[in-house]
């Protein structure tokens, strides 16, 4: 009798592990992390995950937390709704941003009813990275760069965080895909550098070069050209050496030469970032590639400088705390003599403070304040905005308040980690819904970060005498106190209406001292923080917009600053 | 009775007794009461001020406020006792107290945003516990007429009754009670407890005045 239970119940369990229920729960098929399963801690890293679903079509929720014991528990949380059709596997990839390097990531499956239908956890002892990678693609060894393989890069530019410098060997663009050529181009624009290996290497990239025109990541010839220093290439052999030559575009510059004075190394600024090109495939002047990284530290300084610096209504102290010894000298005195008095005294001062207190500028629960700042570079496909955020909460709370950005970023002041943050990615991921509690009297900020169309773009046509600039501003928000700074002047323009183009004559001039003069201290904490990255020819305006931050607040004061900072270039209009 | 007469009343009271009859005793509480709130009165406009994150004293406030005026109900009905006018009389004092800090919690108010009903409530309720911590000092100072006695037995019941109360019968901590009326916390679904707050402090008056009317029909004339 009991070997024939034993036998059933062997039965029934290979029965139940074959069954389309036990399979059917949906399952992490596989988990990528970071670059060769490493990351560089405090940035966004990469991660890529497959799920497999066997049974029914299920709304699920991926989960992805990082969970810190720094005195309070500090939780970074990602949420992306995932619907997963059945019998399929599904692949899903996002940018987490790891913060310590003890503690695990952990993935979870949620049913979107809130049932956990599975879990895995990413082990990140030994992984992470004391410094940015350099990675390399299709070439041989290079000092301090990993060999990458090209298929595995990824899609979006927010995940090259961690990667400080990529180097672009024997590769064909058109074997990357659209989204990685548009998230590698995104990259340099907000800063990245890409250097190119010339050489023997060229002959798989001269193929893509046309006339110089807009650049563009959709089709393998136009990325090219948004990126390479030269409009046109040649290809030099001498006692069996390849060497890459050709006419730098405008804005290049030749960094090195060989000892015959033939150039070696190309540089040209696309956006924030540097593409280099070598003329040969091993150059030896590495020394010639000099660092420029921004780290997390300065973000946070910035927003210390610049939004900083604005201001939000508090009840004026001195006035409490002359009220506060008022009341207590007058209850000394009136208490020694008749209590009546007394009574009547204090009833009074709480009105009077009442009234003072109640003023519609300090009755509001939140200020936020945002600082947006649109970088754009005429001549290319993509204009990137900044919006740095400080909310001031006098209220403890749950808040909750919509972004559009491709990357959210939790500050804190240098040194310290930030109080806890969950970002809920929509559909599509560009809306994302932050959720953090706010302490009283306290200030929480954020920064967030997306790429757009290029919407306004200008020219400056120095052939005329006086130069003459043509600006086009297709963007639907009219920019206000626009000026150009070209040759270290400043030319006054003022306004340019929404969905216009204005023709100008370069005259009225004024210095940048003038020019600062003239505005408050945030916007000119902004400038000093701004005019450093600038490029020479430059448009900078502001824009009147409504705070770009969502949610309907009655109990919220906002205020938004707009500015515009636009690469212009010269050429005959 | 009406106000006049019953303000004539608590005055009476406080010229009986020699520890109330001093303005100093009520400004010992104004001026340690006000410590803390003068340290939370909010100075830089600047954000960048801001960014640090800094002590939290209008939650030091929040709670200095309530212990000291259940402290200084405990011994204002300990000091009564001496002379022993009418209990109602006591209520009186405890009043004031909560009255004498009304310019404070209207700071308070406003630079936490609270809803003023939130607060009122609060207040109200501050009148209750301090009105209870009154009738108990009363009580003690009866039943133990050496001074160490009472000493001891007060502090020793405070922080009985403070300490059991975040473990059960929660309604009837202050602070616990309080810090729900003076955060974001939703009130809905805490009827209950509110109830029992409330309902609870009001059986506790009760029940402690007709124990001291019991004591003092009982007292030798």
């Amino acid at each position: 009798m009991r070997e024939l239970l034993s036998i059933l119940l062997t039965l029934l369990t290979l029965l139940w592990g074959f069954s389309p229920v036990a399979q059917a729960q949906p399952r992490f098929e596989s988990v990528e992390f970071g670059f060769h399963g490493r990351y560089l801690p405090d940035t966004l890293t990469p991660l890529s995950v497959s799920i497999g679903n066997g049974s029914t079509a299920v709304n699920a929720i991926l989960e992805v937390t990082q969970e810190l014991k720094t005195g309070s528990d500090v939780v970074e949380r990602v949420r992306i709704a995932v619907a997963l059709p059945p019998r399929t596997r599904k692949t899903l990839s996002l940018d987490f941003h790891v913060r310590g390097v003890s503690a695990p990531v952990r993935l979870r499956l949620l049913h979107e009813n809130g049932r956990e239908l599975t879990r895995t956890e990413i082990e990140l002892r030994e992984r992470w990275s004391e410094r940015p990678f350099t990675l390399a693609l299709e070439t041989q060894e290079i000092p301090n760069a990993e060999i990458y393989e090209f298929a595995k890069l990824p899609k979006r530019w927010t995940s090259y965080e961690s990667l400080r410098r990529l180097y672009w060997g024997r590769l064909d663009p058109a074997r990357l895909s659209e989204e990685q050529r548009t998230a590698l181009y995104q990259w340099i624009l907000r800063g990245g550098e890409l250097v190119i290996l010339g050489g023997r290497y060229a002959l798989e990239h001269t193929g893509r070069v046309l006339p110089l025109h807009r650049a563009s990541p959709e089709t393998p010839q136009g990325w090219w050209m948004a990126l390479s220093p030269l409009s046109h290439y040649q290809i030099i052999e001498d006692a069996g050496i390849v060497q890459l030559g050709g006419e730098p575009r405008p804005g290049a510059r030749v960094i090195a030469r060989d000892s015959q004075g033939r150039p070696l190394w190309w540089e040209r600024s696309l956006g924030l970032g540097q593409v280099r090109l070598s003329a040969i495939e091993t150059p030896n002047q590495w020394e010639r590639l000099t660092e420029r990284a921004r780290t997390r530290s300065d973000e946070a300084l910035f927003v210390e400088r610049t939004l900083g610096r604005e201001t939000i209504p508090v009840p004026a102290r001195l006035w409490l705390i002359l009220m506060m010894a008022f009341f207590a000298l007058g209850v000394a005195v009136l208490g020694a003599w008749r209590l009546r008095l007394t009574v009547v005294w204090t009833l009074s001062i709480t009105l009077l403070l009442w009234a003072y207190l109640r003023q519609p500028d300090f009755s509001r629960q939140y200020y936020s304040l945002e600082m947006n700042l649109l970088w754009g570079w005429s001549g290319e496909s993509f204009a990137l905005e900044q919006s740095w955020y400080a909310i001031f909460a006098r209220r403890a709370g749950e808040q909750q308040l919509t972004v559009r950005s491709d990357s959210v970023q939790n500050l804190a002041r240098s040194g310290q980690v930030p109080q806890a943050l969950s970002v809920t990615a929509g559909s599509p991921q560009l809306e994302k819904q932050l959720r953090f509690y706010s302490e009283p009297i306290s200030v929480r900020s954020f920064k967030v970060e997306r790429f757009s169309p290029t919407e306004i773009e200008f020219f400056v046509d120095s052939s005329l005498h006086p130069p003459r600039v043509l600006i086009y501003n297709r963007s639907s928000v009219k920019l206000e106190q626009a000026a150009v700074r070209w040759r270290g002047s400043f030319y006054i323009l003022g306004e340019i209406a929404a969905k216009s183009e204005k023709e100008s004559v370069l005259q009225a001039t004024v210095t940048e001292a003038e020019w600062t003069r003239n505005l408050d201290e945030p916007a000119r904490a902004l400038w000093q923080e701004v005019r450093t990255s600038l490029a020479p020819v430059a448009l900078v305006a502001w824009r009147t917009m409504n705070p770009s931050l969502l949610g309907d607040r009655e109990t919220e004061l906002r205020r938004a600053r707009n500015f515009v900072a636009i690469a212009g270039a010269e050429r005959d209009l | 009775m009406s106000i006049y007469k019953y303000l004539q009343t608590v005055q009476a009271s406080f010229n009986e007794s020699r520890l109330l009859s001093s303005p100093s005793w009520f400004l010992g509480y104004l001026v340690l009461t006000g410590i803390p709130l003068l340290l939370a009165l909010p100075g830089p406009s600047r954000i960048d001020e801001w960014l640090e994150p800094k002590t939290n004293f209008l939650g030091v406030f929040s709670v200095v406020a309530p212990l000291l005026l259940i402290l200084y109900a405990l011994n204002m009905g300990v000091a009564h006792a001496k002379s022993s006018p009418s209990v109602y009389a006591l209520a009186g004092p405890v009043a004031l107290l909560v009255l004498l800090s009304l310019p404070y919690w209207t700071i308070y108010q406003g630079l936490t945003v609270l809803a003023p009903e939130r607060l009122l409530f609060a207040l109200i309720y501050l009148l209750g516990q301090g009105l209870c911590w009154a009738y108990g000092g009363w009580l003690i100072a009866l039943r133990w007429p050496s001074e160490i006695m009472q000493f001891n037995i007060k502090y020793a019941l405070l922080a009985f009754v403070l300490i059991t109360t975040f473990f059960v019968l929660h309604p009837l901590n202050p602070f616990l009670m309080l810090s729900l009326w003076l955060s974001e916390s939703p009130l809905h679904g805490q009827g209950v407890f509110l109830a029992v707050g409330y309902g609870g402090l009001l059986i506790i008056l009760m029940i402690l005045s007709f124990w001291i009317s019991r004591v003092k029909t009982k007292e030798p004339r």
